[in-house]
């Protein structure tokens, strides 16, 4: 980033900050007190909100109907490094009065796509892959001529959209896509980079965006490290072992059944199954084994999380549905696919999940992976890893919140990974309890 | 996201021809669109059918046009069963061309499977459908007899008989209405015969029309009867089939159902005894008379109306003799005769009048 015009990390340049309405445009440069852009992988599309500080009536000249739209174009100096986008206001907060002459207000704002979606719904029938059909509703229903990352899910489908509105229907589509592994780690978001249909293998496979370094501040003359360079970090979950047990991260089983050929089969899910269904930031899988004083591992609990949920998948051994409607078996659903192992993947890539303020960066986006060189704390010996091996390493992000105030410009991060880089001492990437500690599990006793 | 697929739902039957014989599929309120160009019928996920475990009529599918409710089976919209069906009063004619209507042509209605069709599934056997027992061709009755298919234990089969008392009953009332009618009528047509003609020309043109508005309303009411008498008749028939039935079951059967049995002859018995006994009397004697009375001032009342009382006479007398197959086939040919003679076009039974079709 040294090549970088800006003299100081957190400085930017508004192009475009204005409200189009009934009356004209409207430009808010010196208007706003704070702006805050939000895109995350858990929501449907990017929002925001601006803070105003009115002293010119606006508020009642504009009446804020839900008619406004606000255009965003900020930057650094770079087009990669700038957000350019459309929203439409929708909601205008407390208005606040600050003096005789002037009063605050929030303006709260979503994309265009988001408002266009609530006021649908689709019932449509699709004979595609889910990712097919995620791209059809996309341009169909909602316009979207800016696609982001775009994965390919397995198998074609019988698809009926049961009356859902577009960003919905395509987050449903995405809860039940499989990759070619079967595996269901499929999410469709938006950031900067438009409407994303991706699934977790596809992004961490990406490089990461930026190294981000946490060393010392205003000692360095390149402005590309200080650019890069944490101003905050904190962890925020990590490892819950009691959650992961309930969510059936370890273990768990899938109670799975079909009325039409009476069938209930039981099927079993370990850790290794599911992790080894898609790929990692980081080399080492982040769980060690624990045995429990049954003398078993986690990883063998089965009864840990139960799910019973219907499934298709034995109508392929009746001969008597493949003869008389042979079309049906090859277009059903595999619910078996991704019903359980849908939420322990997610909680496991959810329980390690950091957060990082970073000088503004529109570069910084959900769905995009960053190398976080966490150092270790305490003094360092002669030649020892100088990072944290329990945090550092690739995580991607999963939130961001562009902060953009008159004077500055920043960016917190919240990212995950399900991975590590550290190994024990010999040099094993998992972890197994000790004797000493099944002892001490029955120390009691 | 929506996770609004919990709950009840209700929805219209539009197909019904499921390759496997179990299931239907139903257009869904709120879940699916009017519009068949956007979700043909054929792209309707197939429900299955979920019904109360001890009812008879439980294994009846569903048939195209019918309202519906059910569930998503853990709230997965592509697994809706059906839970029951909502009979009501159609306002307006189905409208083929869009949902939540019955799809099918006439010409596919026609053809469609009815009951009284034949058994497809023979047994339980591994790999083939098994419960509901019956598909919907299996619907039917045994031949000739309210007997139905899927009464696996031949339970009801009594039911008939509480229809003959309810026929009995109505049939009753409405002799007794035309016997005074046509009582009236033998008065007034002895009336006008008493008198001495006066030469008033508009006397007896005023007696004649009034004579004629009698014995139409009496010619109409005899139509009434003669279609209560062909009820009568096919429940004798079914009676009689079910005695063929019965016969022809292993003595086990026999033996359980021989009380069903008495109790529809005596069903039977009385529902025309009561019939025709007016003024307390159980004999037809009054009744023949009056129709004699009447034979004198309308040959054509008396025509139809001798029908009437002949036909049932028969009847009782066929199906109370018989004891033994010999005595059954006698009766048979008893009934028989008189049904080609009565009224030929009118002795094929209707089964939908007593059946859902």
């Amino acid at each position: 980033m040294s090549e970088l015009n800006i003299q100081e990390t957190t400085q930017y340049r508004i192009t475009e900050l204005m409200l189009v309405t009934k009356f004209g445009y409207i430009d808010i440069k010196d208007k706003f007190e704070e702006l805050n852009i939000f895109d995350s992988m858990l929501n449907q599309s990017m929002s925001g909100n601006i803070l105003i500080r009115d002293a010119v009536g606006l508020s009642e000249q504009l009446l804020f109907d839900g008619s406004e739209v606000l255009i965003v174009k900020i930057g650094k100096d770079e087009d990669e490094l700038m957000i350019k986008k459309s929203f439409r206001i929708y909601k205008q907060s407390n208005r606040v009065p600050v003096n005789q002459s002037s009063e605050i207000y929030v303006l709260h704002f979503v994309s265009d796509e988001y408002i266009f979606s609530l006021q649908q719904k689709v019932q449509h029938y699709y004979n595609l892959t889910y990712s097919e059909a995620a791209v059809k509703i996309m341009s169909d229903y909602l316009g979207i001529k800016k696609f982001g990352i775009y994965s390919s899910s397995f198998g074609v489908r019988n698809i009926l959209v049961p009356s859902l509105e577009p960003l919905v229907a395509l987050q449903w589509f995405a809860t039940r896509a499989v990759d070619e592994k079967q595996s269901p780690g499929f999410i469709f978001f938006e950031n900067r980079l438009g409407f994303n249909f991706t699934n977790l293998s596809t992004l961490f496979s990406f490089p990461s965006l930026t190294r981000v370094n946490f060393s010392a501040k205003n000692i360095s003359d390149n402005l590309g490290e200080e650019f890069t360079g944490a101003r905050s970090f904190e962890v925020i979950t990590q490892n819950d072992f009691v959650r992961n047990t309930k969510s059936g991260v370890y273990a768990g089983k899938l109670i799975a059944f079909d009325p039409l050929t009476k069938t209930i089969q039981e099927q079993q899910h370990t850790f290794k199954e599911m992790y080894e269904g898609s790929d990692h930031a980081n080399k080492n899988p982040n769980v060690s084994l624990i045995k429990n004083r049954g003398g078993l591992f986690q990883t063998q609990m089965f009864e840990s999380r139960i799910v019973t949920y219907p499934f298709f998948g034995n109508r392929r051994n009746s001969d008597f549905i493949k003869e008389n409607y042979p079309t049906s078996v090859s277009l059903d659903e595999d619910t078996e696919n991704y019903k359980f192992q849908r939420e322990a993947i997610f909680q496991n890539l959810f329980s390690k999940r950091v957060k990082l303020v970073l000088p503004g960066n529109f570069k910084l986006s959900s769905g995009f992976c960053i190398d976080l060189d966490v150092p270790k704390r305490g003094v360092l010996a002669d030649g020892e890893n100088p990072f944290d091996s329990s945090l550092y390493g690739k995580y991607l992000i999963v939130a961001t919140r562009h902060i953009i105030r008159p004077n500055m410009h920043e960016v917190v991060i919240e990212a995950v990974t399900d991975s590590a880089n550290y190994k024990d001492k010999n040099n094993n990437t998992v972890f197994t309890s000790t004797v000493d500690q099944e002892k001490a599990a029955n120390y009691n006793e | 996201m929506n996770n609004n697929f919990y709950g009840m739902w209700i929805g219209t039957v539009e197909d019904r021809n499921d390759p496997l014989k179990l299931r239907c599929r139903v257009r869904i309120l709120g879940v699916h669109p009017e519009s068949r160009a956007q979700v043909p019928t054929e792209a309707l996920p197939w429900a299955s059918i979920s019904c109360p475990p001890s009812s008879m009529l439980s294994q009846m599918m569903p048939k195209e046009g019918d309202m519906v409710d059910g569930y998503f089976m853990q709230g997965n919209p592509d697994f809706p069963v059906v839970t029951g069906v909502i009979h009501g009063i159609r306002l307006e004619d189905q409208n083929r061309s869009i949902g939540f209507n019955d799809p099918r042509t006439k010409a596919q209605i026609d053809a469609a499977p009815k009951t009284g069709g034949d058994v497809v599934y023979p047994g339980r056997a591994l790999g083939a459908p098994s419960l509901p027992y019956v598909g919907l061709e299996n619907l039917t009755l045994l031949k000739q007899t309210t007997i139905h298919r899927a009464n696996q234990n031949r339970k009801h089969v009594c039911d008939v008989a509480g229809l003959m008392k309810r026929s009995a009953a109505l049939a009753r009332l409405k002799f007794s209405e035309i016997m005074d009618s046509i009582r009236t009528a033998i008065k007034a047509v002895l009336k006008a015969l008493g008198l001495t003609p006066s030469g008033e020309t508009s006397y007896w043109i005023e007696q004649a029309k009034k004579l004629a508005r009698e014995l139409k309303d009496i010619a109409r009411k005899i139509s009434e009867i003669a279609d209560l008498v062909t009820v009568i008749v096919d429940f004798a028939k079914r009676v009689r089939a079910m005695i063929d039935f019965i016969l022809g079951l292993p003595a086990k059967l026999y033996a359980l159902l021989k009380q069903c049995l008495a109790e529809l002859i005596a069903s039977l018995t009385s529902g025309f005894t009561e019939l025709f006994s007016l003024s307390g009397k159980t004999d037809f004697s009054e009744a023949i008379a009056v129709f004699n009375d009447i034979k004198k001032s309308a040959g054509e009342v008396y025509t139809a109306g001798l029908k009437i009382v002949a036909a049932p006479v028969a009847i009782v007398e066929a199906l109370t003799t018989p004891a033994s197959a010999s005595g059954v086939a006698a009766a048979g040919e008893t009934l028989t005769t008189y049904l080609s003679t009565v009224n030929p076009t009118s002795t094929t039974t209707d089964f939908t009048k007593f059946t859902t079709n």
